[in-house]
């Protein structure tokens, strides 16, 4: 018979709110009228809304949920969850303003772009709250797919359709190899769960540790680490840019919160075996992401290998924590700094696009903006500082911070590179500046309230991270993992 | 460590697939596709090379913490009980220590860049496989030379250098085109690799007969072995039995580092053997930078520096000849000669590589000079920085012949572009004559630049680094007694105002005033598959010095060894480990002549402004508004010096010498005459062979997936590196998903590995 | 060799090799002839295994259901049933020789896992401790089961409810533009 069940709802409540909400808009999406679905965007907000709330609650609470097989719960909630989830339903509901007017002006005005959205935040929820690898690999597919979809959602356009197929197939091909990694674990220890594994796994098997690495290319894929980048520009080029904005943050947060899961929860005792191997994917990936977006002429792709270079810098914070568990804090830091900045810059870049075709996507196409949309332009002007490092935005305060993390742990070599390749990345950074400021031209734009609104919050948030730092950091170092007792207590 | 050490044979292992690779299949893949197979047939070639040079680094490292020689043996070679005393036994061994892997990160290294410029230049040659197998060739045996163990391994690589040579030399024997003395260019190309190869047989037999003598002198022909002995003999003042008498050590050393002296004189192209060198400037432009320049004709030094113990030896011991001359007076003597002579004759040189090549055969006298004072660290040091200076000299060199050439198919307006260099492509037009040239500058500025870094530091400008090295030797010659010093100092500072006027003479021709042809004044720049490894080498020109930086103040020897990290002579303190005439002196066993340490103010300033002197002499008051057309005569022309040109000492060596060989080679095998070498040999064995073996392995194998596949692929992955990371971006789902998996293997490799170390 | 051994080996045998055929064969029919076959091995390697729950579905999904689905494709879009073009293109050196050393990595783990060679295969499997009846009843109930799977299997039905929503979003005709 059944044992008593041990639910704990309470913990994955956040997620049934989505996921129930999502659910519930796609009926009510039925009675929405073509040409008024911007309700249906403005609904979302109602499930987004509390989701986001309920989850503020939970901060400084720990507790798991589902006691598997081996005695520990397969999801479970920690401050390092809490963070991160905050994270997603704060990128959702940006998302959410951005898109509306977007998706309307491009045509591409479907209930089902808002449905998607949520079950792929759900999955970016579930990415850092799950404690069992099975879990993480569906949670890995739950934000994927609707991702894949919505990159391909305007059908009309052989790019973005073309944009989908890419990312599908090579997401899927990632996907086998994180597969194959679970697979191996389990041969290698006869569970999934992380903490099982962490203490049955004998640490001269060298088949955990083949495992280890197929699991890093699934987190590694998802976050665009070289040599796993080269869907990114693509994919950004092609998709809608709304989705863009989203998948830029969402996806990539999640990638890391599963990938920093993993290594500091199921293997920190091979922390000296896999600190080279993220260092050399960090220095190779702030490289070529800087490097590579200096030649690119379209804002999206160079907006694109900014992500990839980014994604090295939070990579340096991973890399420290194989010594100092401590250092994710200055990962997590830096995600919630480039989350405004990044979903900022994004929004420029949508009030510029001209939704005809391809047009308004090149950094040319930026001439002239100053004349006409000064605000617009010094917001641009100021997301790309604070991109680039510059002092007095919250792109400085995250680098310092993982720059620093990276000095404490002794990964000199690295943090150079990274300090170099971000002198490189002002080339590119600022050229749109340049482009708006210096030169005659034909640009425009236009604003409507929900970019305003993503706008001024953005700059708001850049300026704050970027003067005080100091309570936001405290907030990012207490968001550590909990410790695994307290979740079966909890339970 | 010592892991580390045993990696050595693979040093060897690399130039060998090399060889393998492009000997074998390479030519298939260019006649498949000209553009990617030279691309695989080059980088492959390039890659091994730089793979050696990445096993040297690794060598270096490990030497870093254990300093002392490690032997790796690989197996044994000749095992003849009854010969000798003690049976004749030696095994085929490396050995690892400070002096050999200096050499090997010289060839290695110099070898990657030039393998590297070389496939811009061969570009669109026929036989461009042909060249790269030989190139790798030359590496393996050249490794081979510097790293035996024994006499005899070392004589392996010795005359394996020396064929690559003569295959290199005449690389371009079939060319048909009018060349000088209305022979066609391929005649005289393969006249020249003759006349190297006869002068390098002259100074093998001398090196024989030292090996012999080594072995019956010493029982022993492995290295360690016979110094050991030499050694300890010297140290009982025993005497020597050979062929039924008795000789004192000093007598029978001096004998052998005669003979030594002789094998070095023909590698190394001294007097009076050097007259092959010049000549062989007819092989292409890489080659002359790396074997004709930097590496091959450097192991004469090597040779001497090798076998220090019995030179320092043949000093101590006193025994003289020729009226009080100890054999390492006469190695010095020698080298000054040399020195002084060929940078005398460069002067009357119009071709722009022959006035390279005597000043290599000038420079390799100021090296021979400097180990036959002692100095053996200076004439190391100068042997490294020289590698550098001269393949940038050379390379840049090949990069004006380049770009006049160029100029001269566009004035002409030949429809097609045929890639023949080197002056034997139209008889009326020689785009290598400084006379043609002129204003280069404007046209060329990268080349100019890196060519104007090249000359100072030959000329030996403050700071860069030939003055360090050039004024350790000229230091060394001024700071010991005696007569011998004082003429090789005041030679040498001589030679080393020549060098500095010739090489300004040479500027002044090539890059400034104005064009004076048409073709100068088309010329353009070399691609920069040419000019990047010519940068690199200015790079290294410039910082070179500080390898052995001379002391600014009066230190103490002692005190500047005990200071850790120092930055100062470093050289001398990494070869101490190797050159055991140092230990000897430390022991005072020997009398060493002392290398000051501290820099020589007043040997610094006089050398400096000297060449200051001759390079405001050429450029400004001898060769001021002149030439200003190219038939203009030059205005030494009717001075003393110009006699050099027509110094009969070449004429006698090749009126003397050569038919002397050759007679000698007729009476002995009046079969295998030169005319069976080259035309059967080289017609029928290496040519036809290397035809019919291409052809049978496009037989045998399908080729076609290798060239579809392995070609394709890898000329888009070799492009894609070139380009970085631009062209890697193809917008295909298929390379997207080949980096992907590529990574995984990464990834996965370097778990397992790191798991298992 | 036990008879399991040889079942394996040649289950094995099948599966690689029409797999080899899969990504082979110009014609795109085959190909997904051959993929069933596959399928088939690995059904076969579930009944070896005694999960004779899997071994259904698989038959059922994987042949049943989604092979059927790729040859209708196929069918319904005659042209691409044959190509001129070879499935090969200019990478597969890279990859074979990528696929070869990732294979030589795993296979030396677990020989050095598993030593000596031979046990690797499943002749030490311990003898079946479930009825197969029971085991199926079991991971029906380890699904709903909160103390073990129901939240995977909850999320999976999630993902498929968003793959159900996605298809139809993008499967749906364009809009009249």
């Amino acid at each position: 018979m059944f044992a008593a069940p041990t639910l704990n709802l309470w913990v994955i409540t956040p997620l049934i709110i989505l996921t129930v909400w999502a659910i519930i808009l796609m009926f009510i999406d039925l009675f929405i009228p073509a040409g008024k679905k911007q309700w249906t965007g403005w609904l979302t907000l109602v499930g987004l809304i509390p989701a986001l709330a309920l989850t503020l609650m939970q901060w400084g609470q720990t507790g798991g949920a589902f006691i598997a097989e081996g005695g520990q719960p397969m999801v479970v909630v920690d401050n390092f969850a809490t963070f991160l989830n905050t994270l997603y339903l704060l990128t959702g509901i940006l998302a959410v303003f951005i898109s509306v007017s977007y998706i309307r002006d491009a045509g591409l005005e479907r209930g089902e772009y808002y449905f998607l959205m949520l079950f792929s935040i759900v999955g970016m929820m579930l990415m850092g709250m799950a404690n069992d690898l099975i879990l993480i690999f569906l949670a890995l597919e739950l934000l994927s797919i609707p991702l894949y979809i919505l990159s391909g959602f305007d059908t009309g356009s052989d790019t973005s359709e073309e944009s989908a197929l890419k990312y599908f197939l090579l997401g899927a091909f990632s996907s086998a190899f994180f597969l194959f990694g679970i697979a191996l674990t389990y041969g290698a220890t006869g569970t999934t769960s992380l903490p099982v594994i962490l203490d049955t796994i004998s640490l001269d098997d060298p088949l955990a540790l083949a495992a280890l690495g197929m699991l890093l290319v699934g987190f590694a894929f998802k976050v665009g680490a070289v040599p796993f980048h080269m869907w990114t520009p693509d994919v950004y080029e092609g998709a809608p840019t709304s989705v863009v904005a989203f998948m830029s943050i969402g996806a990539k947060v999640a990638g890391f919160a599963a990938l920093m899961r993993v290594l500091g929860q199921g293997f920190p005792m091979w922390g000296e075996l896999w600190q080279p191997a993220i260092v050399v994917i960090s220095a190779l990936t702030m490289i070529v992401g800087n490097f590579a977006a200096v030649r690119q002429q379209n804002i999206k792709r160079m907006l694109a290998y900014s992500g990839i270079a980014n994604a090295g810098y939070i990579l340096i914070g991973v890399a420290a924590s194989a010594t100092d568990p401590e250092a994710i804090s200055a990962s997590l830091y830096y995600m919630l700094a480039y989350l405004f900045t990044n979903i900022g810059a994004f929004a420029v870049v949508i009030a510029v696009e001209k939704l005809d075709g391809q047009k308004g996507l090149l950094v040319e196409d930026y001439k002239g903006l100053a004349k006409r949309h000064l605000l617009l332009s010094l917001a641009l002007a100021y997301f790309m500082f604070s991109l680039v490092g510059i002092p007095l935005t919250g792109g400085f305060t995250a680098k310092f911070y993982v720059f620093g993390a990276g000095v404490t742990a002794g990964l000199y070599w690295l943090v150079v590179i990274g300090a170099i390749t971000s002198v490189v990345s002002a080339f590119y950074y600022l050229r749109p500046v340049l482009y708006a400021f210096m030169y005659e031209g034909p640009a425009v734009a236009r604003v409507s309230r929900g970019l305003m609104f993503v706008l001024v919050v953005a700059v708001f948030a850049t300026l704050v991270f970027g003067i005080f730092p100091g309570p936001w950091y405290e907030l990012a170092s207490q968001a550590t993992f909990g410790n695994v007792a307290t979740f079966v207590a909890g339970g | 460590m010592e892991q580390l050490i045993q990696l050595a044979p693979l040093l060897l292992v690399f130039p060998g697939i090399g060889v393998l690779f492009n000997g074998l299949v390479g030519r298939k893949f260019i006649e498949n596709n000209r553009t990617t197979g030279e691309k695989w047939t080059g980088w492959f070639g390039t890659a091994m090379a730089v793979a050696a040079f990445f096993v040297a680094v690794g060598l270096f490292i490990a030497l870093q913490a254990e300093p002392e020689e490690h032997i790796v043996y690989l197996f044994d070679w000749f095992d003849l009980p009854g010969v000798g005393e003690n049976g004749f036994r030696v095994p085929w061994a490396m050995q690892i220590d400070t002096l050999s892997v200096t050499m090997m990160l010289v060839v290695t290294g110099v070898g990657s860049l030039i393998h590297m410029y070389a496939v811009g230049y061969m570009h669109g040659d026929e036989d461009f496989s042909r060249f790269f197998a030989y190139l790798n060739l030359f590496l393996f045996f050249m490794l081979i030379l510097v790293s035996g163990s024994s006499y005899l391994v070392l004589f392996v690589g010795w005359e394996g250098v020396g064929l690559c040579s003569f295959l290199l030399i005449g690389f371009w024997w079939s060319k048909r085109e009018q060349g000088a003395e209305g022979k066609p260019v391929g005649v005289l190309n393969s006249n020249a690799a003759r006349k190297a190869f006869i002068t390098n047989r002259v100074g093998d037999f001398f090196m024989v007969l030292a090996i012999i003598l080594t072995f019956w002198a010493f029982g022993s022909v492995e290295f360690i072995p016979v110094f050991d002995h030499a050694i300890e003999i010297f140290e009982h003042s025993e005497e020597i039995m050979l062929f039924g008498n008795t000789y004192s050590i000093g007598a029978v050393l001096t004998v052998i580092t005669l003979l030594f002296l002789g094998g070095a004189a023909g590698k190394s192209a001294q007097i009076p053997l050097y007259i092959w060198l010049p000549d062989a400037m007819a092989g292409p432009t890489p080659v002359s930078a790396l074997i004709h320049a930097a590496t091959m004709v450097t192991s004469g030094i090597y040779l001497i520096v090798r076998s220090n113990v019995l030179f320092e030896i043949a000093r101590a011991s006193g025994t003289t000849v020729l009226g009080g001359l100890t054999s390492n007076d006469i190695v010095a003597l020698t080298g000054t000669t040399t020195a002084l002579i060929a940078g005398l004759i460069a002067f009357t040189q119009f071709d722009i590589k022959k006035v390279l090549a005597y000043s290599t055969v000038s420079q390799l006298g100021f090296m021979i000079a400097a180990v036959g004072m002692g100095a053996y660290v200076a004439a190391m040091f100068h042997l490294v920085t020289h590698a550098f200076f001269k393949a940038l000299l050379f390379l840049s060199a090949g990069s004006v012949i380049h770009g006049v050439e160029h100029g001269h198919h566009h004035v002409h307006e030949h429809g097609h572009h045929d890639q023949d260099h080197v002056g034997d492509s139209h008889a009326e037009f020689n785009p290598q004559d400084m006379r043609n040239m002129g204003g280069l500058r404007k046209m060329m500025p990268v080349t100019f630049w890196v060519y104007m870094i090249g000359t100072f530091a030959l000329a030996g400008f403050f700071p860069f680094a030939g003055f360090w090295s050039k004024d350790e030797i000229l230091a060394h010659a001024n700071n010991n007694p005696g007569w011998v010093y004082t003429v090789v100092y005041y030679g040498l500072v001589l030679a080393a105002f020549c060098t500095a006027f010739y090489m300004g003479r040479q500027i002044k021709m090539v890059f400034f005033g104005k064009p004076r042809s048409d073709s100068a004044e088309h010329a353009v720049e070399s691609s920069p598959t040419m000019t990047r490894p010519l940068v690199v080498l200015a790079f290294l020109t410039i910082i070179a010095g500080l390898l052995n930086l001379a002391h600014f103040t009066q230190t103490s020897y002692e005190n500047a060894k005990a200071i850790e990290n120092e930055i100062q002579l470093r050289l001398e303190h990494w070869l101490e480990h190797s050159v055991e005439a140092y230990h000897l002196a430390e022991e005072g066993i020997i009398n060493l002549p002392k290398t000051p340490t501290v820099l020589q103010l007043d040997v610094a300033l006089i050398s400096t402004l000297l060449a200051l002197a001759a390079i405001f002499l050429a450029a400004f008051v001898v060769y001021r508004n002149k030439p200003e057309k190219a038939t203009d005569p030059d205005p030494l022309e009717r001075t003393p010096i110009w006699w050099m040109a027509v110094l009969p000492i070449n004429t006698i060596a090749m009126k003397g010498i050569v038919p002397a060989y050759n007679w000698l080679a007729y009476q002995a095998a009046y079969t295998l005459d030169w005319r069976f070498w080259h035309d059967w040999f080289h017609d029928r064995v290496i040519r036809d062979g290397f035809v019919a073996f291409a052809n049978w392995l496009g037989r045998t194998f399908d080729l076609k997936a290798i060239d579809g596949g392995l070609v394709h692929g890898t000329a888009r992955l070799v492009r894609g590196t070139a380009n970085m990371f631009g062209q890697i971006q193809s917008g295909y789902v298929r390379n997207y998903a080949l980096a992907v998996f590529l990574g995984v293997v990464a990834i996965l490799t370097y778990f397992i590995f790191a798991y298992f170390n | 060799m036990t008879s399991q051994q040889v079942i394996f080996i040649i289950l094995a045998v099948i599966t690689l090799a029409s797999g080899l055929v899969v990504v082979t064969n110009r014609n795109l029919f085959h190909a997904a002839l051959a993929m069933m076959l596959s399928f088939f091995g690995v059904a076969g390697f579930y009944v070896l295994l005694e999960a004779p729950f899997l071994a259904a579905s698989q038959l059922l999904v994987y042949i049943g259901a989604i092979s059927i689905l790729i040859i209708f494709a196929i069918m319904m879009t005659r042209r691409l049933m044959s190509t001129d073009e070879s499935p090969f293109n200019s990478q597969w050196i890279a990859a074979l020789f990528g696929t070869l050393l990732i294979g030589g990595l795993i296979i030396f783990v677990i020989v050095s896992v598993f030593s000596p060679f031979g046990d690797i295969i499943i002749a030490n499997s311990a003898p079946p401790s479930l009825a197969v009846q029971e085991s199926t009843v079991l991971l029906g109930r380890s699904f709903v089961d909160p103390d073990q799977y129901v939240i995977p299997f909850e999320i999976a039905s999630v993902l498929l409810l968003g793959a159900l929503v996605g298809s139809i979003a993008i499967a749906r005709p364009e809009k009249e533009s």
